[in-house]
């Protein structure tokens, strides 16, 4: 039986309000108490340092949810994993192991978080159902939420997706003769972006502001 | 059949052989394409990476602007196409989240209520079209070339979302090639990863990963891969000098193609319509 499937439910700290899950109630503390979330943490945790225990705390619970059975460290998910043949010191396997024991810090920091091709081999291949690929995609968030790793080349997509809607600008591209093309020598009308800019930014501004940990 | 296209950030702002091939083909298979005004990215992977709910707002308003249009969306990416199923799962079961993406959505004026379905080009081309009817358009059959599926892993993987097709044993695009007279055989590396998401951090890892597929491709005495996914033909097309560097290998010279792109050619549309001229690797070959 996996716990998430245990009836229960929890109350607000702040208001009393009731939620049917942990999930449910990160998001209800993330929008409704956001301020509350930020004098805890500068009370309990002072600086950005501390956040990190923080967060293994929250990894660390998000994957006990997963299953009871955890990881016997069977290696199904190395075996299939394109990046493993490719890198070493790459394998989905030890990562799972170093956030098991709670030694996250170091792979927050790592960009070996940073090299998985999301192609869910690991997640298809776990007989218990534990999914590496999605612990890796947890530590990317947090490591990116930390500010101690986000690859210049995620930084510049995202920096275009809210100027433009979307990662980049329309390429003018070259053929296989080195003639240069553009959407428009080719007969391809012009993009419909988002018509208005300001609102599309302000709605993904104020989501991505809050605490709220999924 | 009409559907909400959704190019996706990558096939419209670079790669404009898929998006000129599937404008060309599926119209003439009676597919009405409508285009959908304001649309963004989906948010995956690179934002999510960040905003793991920013993410779901993007894949969100993306179907609300489908959904106003009273249509099912096409999205022609594989990435896109399952950034969309799982943001649509996530919402369908937490009516909190789905309050929340919509408090957020309103200030757009949008609304998500989850009645747009979500398709992927396969599924248009062998479920709903089917290959009977593809057979009765192909006029100029692709005779003696040997090609290789490749659908990418999100067109199959992972299995407990519906994918467009079987995880254990993708064949939905063998099949269509089949259908324009091409041969198409099973090859035990065909739901092999491309290796694209880590080119933008670990560029060599990705390199690395493609070039054993083309490897094994070649190998197998394919004369071709063949793809519907915008990142997979953009590493395996526009990177084989890189592997060549890197591995050292300079037998590797694989064309690679869409799927659409081949469709047009058997369907008779003239290859510059089709986009082939913007294919940076050696597809000429196939032409002859």
């Amino acid at each position: 039986m996996t716990y998430a499937s245990l009836p229960y439910v929890l109350k607000c700290p702040y208001c009393d309000e009731m939620l049917p899950s942990h999930k449910a109630l990160r998001v209800h503390i993330g929008t409704t108490h956001r301020d509350k979330i930020d004098e805890f943490m500068e009370e309990f945790f002072g600086g950005r340092s501390i956040e990190v225990d923080f967060v293994t705390l929250m990894l660390q619970r998000a994957i006990s949810d997963l299953t009871e059975e955890f990881c016997d460290q069977c290696d199904e998910c190395t075996v299939g994993c394109p990046i493993s043949k490719a890198v070493e010191g790459f394998t989905p396997r030890q990562i799972v192991a170093k956030v098991r024991s709670g030694d996250v810090k170091e792979l927050l920091k790592s960009d070996i978080i940073w090299t998985c091709t999301s192609c869910l081999t690991c997640k298809e291949r776990c007989p218990y159902e534990i999914s590496p690929y999605d612990i890796v995609t947890i530590l990317r968030n947090l490591s990116a939420r930390i500010g101690y790793h986000f690859p210049k080349g995620y930084k510049d997509r995202d920096k275009k997706l809210y100027r433009l809607g979307v990662i980049q600008e329309p390429q003018t591209i070259q053929t296989r003769t080195g003639e240069r093309l553009d959407r428009e020598n080719l007969g391809l009308s012009e993009l419909k972006l988002p018509s208005d800019m300001e609102r599309f930014t302000e709605a993904l501004n104020k989501l991505s502001s809050m605490r709220v940990i999924y | 059949m009409k559907y909400a296209l959704f190019p996706g950030c990558t096939v419209q702002t670079e790669q404009y052989g898929y998006e000129l091939s599937v404008r060309e083909a599926l119209p003439r298979l009676g597919v009405e394409l409508v285009d959908l005004d304001g649309a963004s990215c989906c948010g995956f992977p690179y934002f999510s990476a960040a905003s793991p709910i920013g993410w779901r707002y993007l894949s969100a308003r993306n179907l609300a602007l489908a959904e106003r249009l009273g249509l099912d969306i096409l999205p022609l990416c594989n990435g896109c196409h399952l950034s969309f199923c799982e943001v649509q799962r996530d919402l369908n079961k937490d009516e909190e989240l789905k309050n929340l993406i919509n408090q957020t959505l309103s200030i757009e004026g949008l609304e998500y209520e989850g009645e747009s379905g979500i398709v992927h080009i396969l599924e248009i081309l062998h479920d709903k079209i089917g290959e009977e009817k593809i057979v009765e358009k192909v006029v100029k059959p692709l005779k003696n070339l040997k090609l290789a599926a490749h659908p990418g892993c999100h067109a199959f993987r992972p299995s407990y979302l519906k994918r467009p097709d079987n995880s254990r044993d993708p064949k939905k695009l063998d099949e269509l090639i089949l259908a324009l007279g091409a041969e198409s055989l099973d090859y035990p590396e065909k739901r092999d990863c491309c290796g694209f998401y880590p080119s933008i951090s670990n560029e060599k890892a990705s390199l690395l990963i493609a070039g054993s597929k083309l490897k094994a491709i070649r190998d197998h005495g394919f004369e071709g891969l063949v793809t519907t996914c915008p990142h997979c033909f953009k590493i395996f097309d526009s990177k084989q000098h890189d592997i060549q560097s890197l591995t050292g290998d300079k037998t590797i010279n694989v064309p690679v193609v869409y799927y659409t792109q081949l469709l047009g050619l058997a369907m008779g549309i003239q290859p510059e319509k089709l986009g082939i001229h913007l294919n940076l690797s050696p597809v000429q070959q196939l032409l002859t």
